[in-house]
């Protein structure tokens, strides 16, 4: 297929959505940004650079008729962006948030209309599927508005666009975030991971000098913590015949904790102690004071000489200044819920706790318990240690000690310089030596910039990050033991796509038949592993400890071309996609018949 | 005549007066005086008011006055609440309460007006510094006070270098706030069940 003019990278985040793209005719590389018109009150709309992802859905009569219409379509009986971010605040029951935690999220049924959470059944509800569509699709027609006009051509259903996951996205969530690219009209599109991205459009804002900056042997890690999740990926700069290139040595596990629970610990910290002098807070002074401690807390990290800033949550009704309530946010306070709760100084083994810390915890989603982000990432270093230290002992400069020795920040947590500084103390502390540094441009919008970044690598004019698969998968074979009351049938796990398979590539899996009986639905276990690298196609685990989770089950539904019932001998064949998606499939012995295997969206929750 | 026995024929003789002044004011229409006897009674037993419905009939008419005039008010009433402070009586609030709410709605206003104006200086000098004025000045644009006389070239000390405005992002009146235009929405918070 013929490259568009542009590519366009797409950052469809947890808090913001946002649209970068990169002109193929234009002389030197850069992207733009693209504007997002979005109500920001009823009847009135405006152009942002980033999109809040956010949709509210209005109560029959809530608005005059028409107040929701964008320039591109009326009767729009929802709001998506600021207006829905801001309003959505004061009347949870009809706000649907952080729709992409629940896309990833197994125990739900993501095609069941259950958002938003915590409206009553009988409300207007949508699915996460559905949620994450009309984001995409709020991006579909904002560029369309602003280019098809000049040409057809320029239709976004033409472009190339790369969509950015989180790395820790499980194969299923990938897949229904490309149903939902799908469903808004996309039609070129390919998936990358998030870290990954923010490492792209450092590259593309280093694109003459990132070889003096990065040497082989280093392992990098980027750490990206954005309004609602943290996710870390190592990436290991190596070398082939004198030629560097970079290699992504694993990913996080998907942590649902992110700069938005900081603010809501620092509020419900103030207002604990407010609660204390009798002053108690409504909904709506809630929110603004989390909005206050947001403020408070970037002045505070940003100047070490304040000892408090303070805040003033406005009376609510028309008794405005009379019903003022004021209040501080001290040094010892932030230092207290941010840098010991979120940040505190750990040792490298440590681990992230089972109990409930100062993160938030809401009904439904699995927020993180242990709100401790240098924990979690102890963790994650500990589990990688082998591959780390594999790549780094190709390091030439004996002086650092193997680990971690490059660090990439990304999200606008870390616009905070104290709470890089954290990050960079603990990480000097457990290697021992001293960490580096790469900058870039801007936190919020690299993700979406250096999506669109890959989208012109792709096309061979630039560096690509060897990836493939993030994780190893495996398929749960019920081992033949007699069945015992009460104990599930032990299974066995058969390796059916290795870590890091590239995409694009497809293989046969070697040694195993299975007997497929056709027409009815047949279900298989679906697990997975980021820590298990050496597991080949084929191999088979008896058993293994918490390094192997399932995930969605498989199904498959045979068409069977004789009416009665009959056993097929087939074998399993997998496939990674150009685009990144995992494909399963069942050939039939003889009659090289092909089934696909799908994920099976659960029923009902068998994982709460 | 006992004390007690006084007392009571006064709280009767005064209940019975009530009665009357009711019974005249609410004439012939006993909906009201129900509903206040079932509070009375309610408030004495139960130790509280039952729960009033007030229904309210807001008009749908088109308004006649000018919403171009009230938009950019309603605008910064909503992003900085501007409206509810400036009617709000602060004679007496305490000095802290007003400091902190006057930083909390400067703040919003200023930002408001810097993001959706971009603005210059008229005269884009210190103020205190000495300007001319050459023949052929907008007066729009220039005010002169002090000892105003003769002709330009005006030499005068500036004491104001004034705003300009380049260009506005402030939104357009919409076609329901044209129809409706309102200075401050009520808001009516349901309460959880």
């Amino acid at each position: 297929m013929a490259n568009s003019r542009f590519s366009i990278g797409i950052d469809l985040g947890t808090t913001n959505c946002a649209l970068a793209y990169i002109d193929s005719l234009k002389e030197s590389e850069f992207a733009e940004i693209l504007s997002l018109p979005q109500i920001v009150q009823p009847g009135v709309y405006e152009e942002r650079k980033l999109l809040p992802s956010f949709l509210y859905l209005p109560q029959k009569g809530e608005f005059q008729n028409g107040a929701l219409n964008l320039p591109w379509r009326e009767e729009k009986l929802f709001a998506v962006g600021e207006f829905a971010k801001t309003h959505g605040a004061l009347v949870p029951t009809h706000l649907v948030s952080s729709a992409k935690s629940w896309l990833c999220h197994t125990a739900v049924n993501r095609r069941d209309k259950i958002l938003p959470w915590k409206a009553s059944t009988d409300s207007n509800k949508v699915s996460p599927l559905e949620a994450s569509t009309l984001y995409l699709k709020h991006l579909v027609d904002s560029w369309n508005a602003k280019f098809e006009s000049t040409d057809i051509e320029l239709k976004l259903e033409k472009q190339d666009v790369v969509l950015t996951v989180p790395a820790s996205f499980d194969a299923d969530a990938r897949d229904f975030t490309m149903e939902a690219a799908k469903e808004a009209g996309f039609k070129k599109v390919s998936l990358l991971e998030e870290p990954q991205a923010a490492f792209y459009s450092w590259l593309l804002a280093n694109k003459d000098n990132w070889r003096d900056q990065v040497q082989e042997g280093d392992v990098i890690l980027v750490i990206d913590v954005g309004g609602g999740t943290s996710d870390f990926t190592l990436i290991a700069a190596e070398s082939d015949q004198g030629n560097l290139f970079l290699n992504r040595l694993a990913v996080g596990e998907h942590i649902l904790l992110g700069g938005d629970n900081m603010d809501l610990a620092l509020a419900y910290e103030l207002s604990r102690q407010l609660g204390t002098t009798n002053i108690k807070l409504d909904l709506a002074q809630m929110v603004a004071l989390s909005h206050a401690c947001r403020t408070a807390k970037e002045k505070l990290l940003a100047d070490k000489e304040l000892r408090s800033w303070p805040m003033t949550i406005l009376g609510r009704g028309s008794k405005m200044i009379s019903g003022t309530i004021k209040c501080e946010l001290e040094r010892s306070i932030l230092e207290k819920v941010l840098l010991e709760g979120f940040f505190p100084l750990c040792d490298k083994d440590a681990q992230p706790t089972l109990q409930t810390g100062y993160g938030f915890q809401e009904i439904g989603l699995p927020y993180a318990a242990d709100a401790a982000i240098t924990k979690h990432l102890a963790h994650f270093l500990v589990k990688h240690h082998k591959a780390i230290e594999q790549k780094s002992s190709k390091r030439k400069d004996i002086k650092t000690t193997s680990g971690v020795n490059v660090i990439l920040f990304n999200g606008g947590v870390f616009k905070s310089p104290l709470l890089r500084q954290r990050i960079l103390d603990n990480l000097e502390t457990w290697s021992k030596s001293p960490i580096k540094m790469l900058t870039h441009q801007d936190l919020d919008l690299s993700v979406a910039i250096g999506a669109a970044s890959f989208g012109i690598a792709k096309r061979g004019k630039g560096i690509r990050i060897k990836g493939g698969a993030p994780r190893t998968y495996y398929i749960g074979i019920e081992s033949s033991a007699p069945a015992i009351p009460g104990f599930p049938r032990p299974i066995k796990a058969l390796c059916v796509v290795p870590f890091g398979m590239e995409e694009g590539t497809e293989s046969d899996i070697p040694g195993h038949e299975f007997g497929l009986i056709i027409g009815q639905k047949v279900a298989f276990r679906f697990l997975s592993s980021s820590t298990r690298k050496n597991d080949t196609l084929g191999t088979i685990l008896d058993e293994w400890d918490d390094e192997v989770h399932e995930i969605s089950p498989l199904q498959l539904t045979l068409e069977s071309p004789e009416k009665n019932a009959s056993m097929v001998p087939v074998y399993l064949h997998s496939k990674i996609s150009d685009i990144g998606t995992l494909e399963l499939w069942c050939i039939g012995k003889n009659s090289k018949q092909k089934w696909k295997l799908e994920f099976n969206v659960r029923e009902n929750n068998t994982n709460p | 005549m006992e004390p007690m026995l006084y007392a009571f024929y006064i709280v009767l003789g005064i209940a019975f007066m009530k009665m009357v002044i009711l019974l005249a004011l609410c004439k012939g229409n006993f909906s009201n005086l129900t509903h206040a006897i079932t509070a009375f009674f309610s408030v004495l037993v139960r130790g509280k008011t039952p729960t009033t419905e007030i229904k309210t009939s807001i008009s749908k008419e088109d308004s006649k006055v000018n919403a171009d005039l009230i938009w950019p008010l309603y605008l910064l009433q909503r992003e900085a609440r501007l409206i509810d402070f400036l009617l709000e009586d602060i004679s007496s609030a305490p000095d802290d309460l007003v400091g902190a709410g006057v930083r909390e709605v400067h703040a919003k206003c200023r930002k408001y007006l810097l993001e959706k104006l971009t603005l210059q200086p008229i005269i884009s000098k210190e103020e205190g510094s000495k300007v001319s004025i050459e023949e052929g000045f907008n007066p729009n644009k220039i005010m002169l006070t002090g000892f105003l006389e003769g002709l330009p070239p005006y030499n005068g000390i500036l004491k104001h270098q004034g705003w300009d405005v380049l260009s506005s992002q402030i939104p357009e009146v919409t076609e329901s706030f044209r129809k409706n235009p309102v200075l401050v929405q009520a808001e009516l918070e349901i309460p959880q069940k």
